[in-house]
């Protein structure tokens, strides 16, 4: 029974390198896609700075503090400001030249202070471009840290904060609440003369600034390329995985060209049993996912210098656990279409959504609860965290048992399936 | 040597020179009745024929045969018995040429052979002693090495046959192997297979071409709706035929035909068929035939252009026992 699984195997392997077009295109293609988006999606670390986002903004505030705010925006490494007017930053946007504008309107400083203590919050409009969602995303995050710092610090030293602390205790109704503030502005006063809790190192008393943002990269690396090099190893997975589930369709177009040319019934007319002809199948396919996932691995370490700071075996295993999984999900398609024509729209199909949903787009975190749920059922998934794992993260050989695992029972399932089917064929 | 004792010794002699043995065979695929109780025998060393139209079920009975479809019963045996499962030993003793083109064009001739013989568990010595062996038999040693995808369509169809030869069966089953092969091919598709022959191979030939099955053939069964319509030999089949002979009329124009058609057709002559400017007819009988057509045509003062006499063949035996041409 080995002897005619190595066969089958062995021939397959010899097809697939006889056909040099295919071959190379099987171990381009991931490579390629992963390339493109590893320049997108990654800073190029070093001297490389990151892509600026456009931003428009309209202060129609003569408040000091606003003014600070747009200088502090200026200077954000995430942002280009251009200073507009109201009507041209919505016009910007609506003509699709710009993704996001902001417009700080009248009187928008001295509320924002207030709004600390009492009041309304003030009200900071954004225009922005619906079909450029991330942009809005990265804008956001940058105008809140410049905004909560600025605001929080005008708002809470020298007189203005005096001046709001006295309307809160003004306009509070509840007697608790205004022997609450009655007290705090007492103590507020008592630092402020004292000079000693200065905002943000000036003079004049006050409070400090209530928080920094001191961001640190969680990878195993310590290095300055840590992050980027993190970001271009996963990208490299998910898509070094993606390519492997398309050379699986390849593979099960091969065992249904197989069935149409008659090959398939000559092979069952032999002395061997399905079971190995499915394993040998089985086999050729693993063997040669395994070649193209180390060589696509290997292209983006060599090229784009990530590396593996876990466990090598661990990579190893869930490597030949995914490579066989996708060897599995071959047969699978294979043993449910009866022509190349009507599987091979389904199967793409399937493999897009499997990438997507697993993560080998984009980081399974980003997508809505109820997908990162059905993500669980996605082997794509548990191939990347395997591999995520063992390199950026630099996790030992016991964090590879879960996604092993995961993969195993995948294997067990598509492969089930394809045997029971295709023994009837 | 009692009576008893010699039909025994003989029902054994009978028993060791049949190779395959079908018997009420039926196959269904949903509702419809692919083989119908089918039954033949196959004498060791013969070419059998299964003659019949497309869809008629000479590809399904052919699958049951080498054991790659379940009968919904009857069975099948091979010399004295019935393949037992997957990896019995006893498919060692078929070949199989299926009626595609089953073979992979990537890789070269003596891969593809190599290739199968593994499956037949050949070692690589057996294979590469029978390698030679079977190149030569196809006539192809001089194209060993080089990719099948740059074979003309028939050296493909001779490859097709070699590989089903590789590990030297004792039966070798042809689905229709000259489908889409140029007549050249054809004929040395045949000398292949008339050497085999002669050199005791047992054949099973499936085709809807009778005049291959009349080349090639000992015994014929002509199949229709998963049905041995008739079956024996070629000369046993003609014998069927009211007259061994039958009669082609040309004519100027097809309008004349028409008539030709018309007039020949009330003088209860046999069966008559119009294709274009040329009328067949099937004669009822051997006695005046031929006069009684030329005077039916004579007297309406229809004028042929041409008038010959041929031969019987299968295409009127399948028309008589199904009532339809074998290209329908």
């Amino acid at each position: 029974m080995l002897s005619h699984i190595v066969s089958i195997a062995k021939k397959d392997v010899r097809l697939f390198s006889a056909d040099r077009k295919s071959m190379i295109t099987s171990f381009m293609v991931p490579i390629a896609i992963a390339s493109f988006f590893t320049m997108i999606m990654s800073s190029g670390g070093g001297d490389q700075k990151p892509t600026k986002i456009p931003l428009l903004v309209v202060n129609e505030d003569n408040d000091s503090m606003t003014k600070v705010l747009v200088d502090k925006l200026k200077s954000n490494e995430n942002l280009t400001i251009e200073v507009v007017s109201r009507s041209a930053a919505q016009m910007a946007v609506k003509s699709g030249q710009k993704s996001v504008a902001i417009a700080f309107g009248k009187g928008f400083g001295a509320q924002a202070r207030s709004a600390l203590f009492t009041g309304t919050p003030a009200k900071l409009d954004e225009f922005y471009d619906p079909g450029k969602a991330i942009d809005r995303q990265i804008v956001q995050g940058a105008i809140m840290q410049v905004l909560v710092q600025e605001i929080s610090k005008a708002g809470m030293s020298g007189d203005g904060a005096k001046t709001n602390m006295e309307a809160a205790l003004q306009n509070e109704v509840d007697p608790s609440r205004k022997a609450a503030w009655g007290e705090f502005l007492s103590s507020w006063e008592a630092l402020d003369k004292t000079g000693a809790m200065t905002a943000n190192g000036g003079s004049g008393g006050g409070m400090n600034q209530p928080f920094e943002i001191s961001a640190s990269a969680m990878t195993a690396s310590k290095d300055a390329n840590a992050e980027s090099n993190a970001t271009r190893g996963h990208i490299f997975a998910g898509m070094a995985i993606q390519g492997l589930l398309f050379f699986a369709i390849d593979a099960a177009m091969g065992l249904l060209r197989d069935r149409r040319t008659g090959v398939w019934t000559r092979m069952k007319a032999a002395p061997v049993s399905s079971m190995s002809l499915v394993l040998g199948k089985g086999l050729g396919s693993w063997f040669i996912a395994l070649l193209i996932f180390s060589f696509v691995l290997a292209f983006g370490m060599l090229v784009f210098g990530f590396r593996v700071y876990g466990s090598w075996i661990g990579l190893a295993l869930v490597a030949i656990m995914s490579a066989l999984m996708t060897a599995a999900f071959g047969l699978f398609v294979a043993s449910l279409g009866k022509t190349e024509a009507q599987s091979r729209g389904m199967s793409v199909l399937a493999v897009l959504m499997m990438s997507m949903l697993g993560g080998a787009w984009f980081p399974t975190s980003m997508m809505p609860k109820v997908v990162q749920t059905i993500s669980a059922v996605i082997p794509v998934r548990w191939s990347i965290e395997g591999i995520d794992a063992m390199m950026y993260r630099g996790a030992g050989l016991s964090a590879a048992v879960v996604p092993i695992a995961a993969l195993a029972g995948f294997t067990a399932l598509f492969a089930g399936i394809a045997v029971l089917r295709l023994r009837k064929v | 040597m009692d009576l008893h004792s010699i039909e025994t010794l003989a029902q054994a002699v009978s028993y060791r020179s049949v190779m395959v043995v079908v018997q009420s065979l039926v196959k269904s695929f949903g509702e419809l009745k692919a083989v119908n109780g089918v039954n033949f025998e196959v004498r060791k060393g013969t070419c059998f024929g299964l003659l019949g139209p497309n869809g008629a079920g000479k590809s399904t009975t052919i699958s049951m045969i080498v054991g790659t479809l379940v009968p919904d019963s009857g069975q099948v045996t091979i010399d004295g018995k019935s393949i037992a499962g997957e990896t019995d030993p006893l498919r060692r003793k078929i070949g199989f040429v299926p009626q595609e083109l089953a073979l992979f064009e990537d890789i070269n001739f003596v891969q593809n052979l190599s290739f199968f013989a593994s499956l037949y568990g050949m070692t690589k010595s057996e294979t590469e002693a029978r390698t030679k062996a079977v190149l030569t038999i196809v006539g192809l040693s001089d194209r060993a090495t080089e990719p099948v995808k740059n074979f003309s369509g028939g050296m493909k169809r001779r490859l097709n046959i070699a590989i089903a030869l590789i590990h030297s069966p004792e039966l070798l089953v042809l689905d229709e192997p000259t489908v889409g092969v140029d007549p050249q091919s054809r004929n040395s598709i045949f000398d292949v297979l008339e050497q085999l022959k002669a050199d005791g191979m047992t054949l099973i030939y499936t085709s809807h071409y009778m005049e291959e099955v009349e080349r090639m053939c000992d015994h014929i069964a002509i199949i229709d709706h998963g049905k041995v319509m008739m079956m024996g030999t070629l000369d046993e089949l003609l014998r069927t035929l009211p007259c061994r002979f039958q009669l082609r009329f040309s004519f100027a124009d097809q309008e004349i035909a028409s008539e030709a058609e018309a007039v020949l057709g009330r003088g209860k002559i046999g069966t008559i068929f119009r294709t274009e400017s040329t009328v067949e007819v099937l004669p009822d009988h051997n006695a005046k035939a031929i006069v009684d057509s030329v005077n039916e045509l004579q007297s309406a003062g229809l004028v042929f252009d041409d008038m010959r006499v041929e031969r019987g063949t299968l295409e009127e035996v399948f028309l008589k026992s199904t009532g339809k041409s074998l290209r329908d």
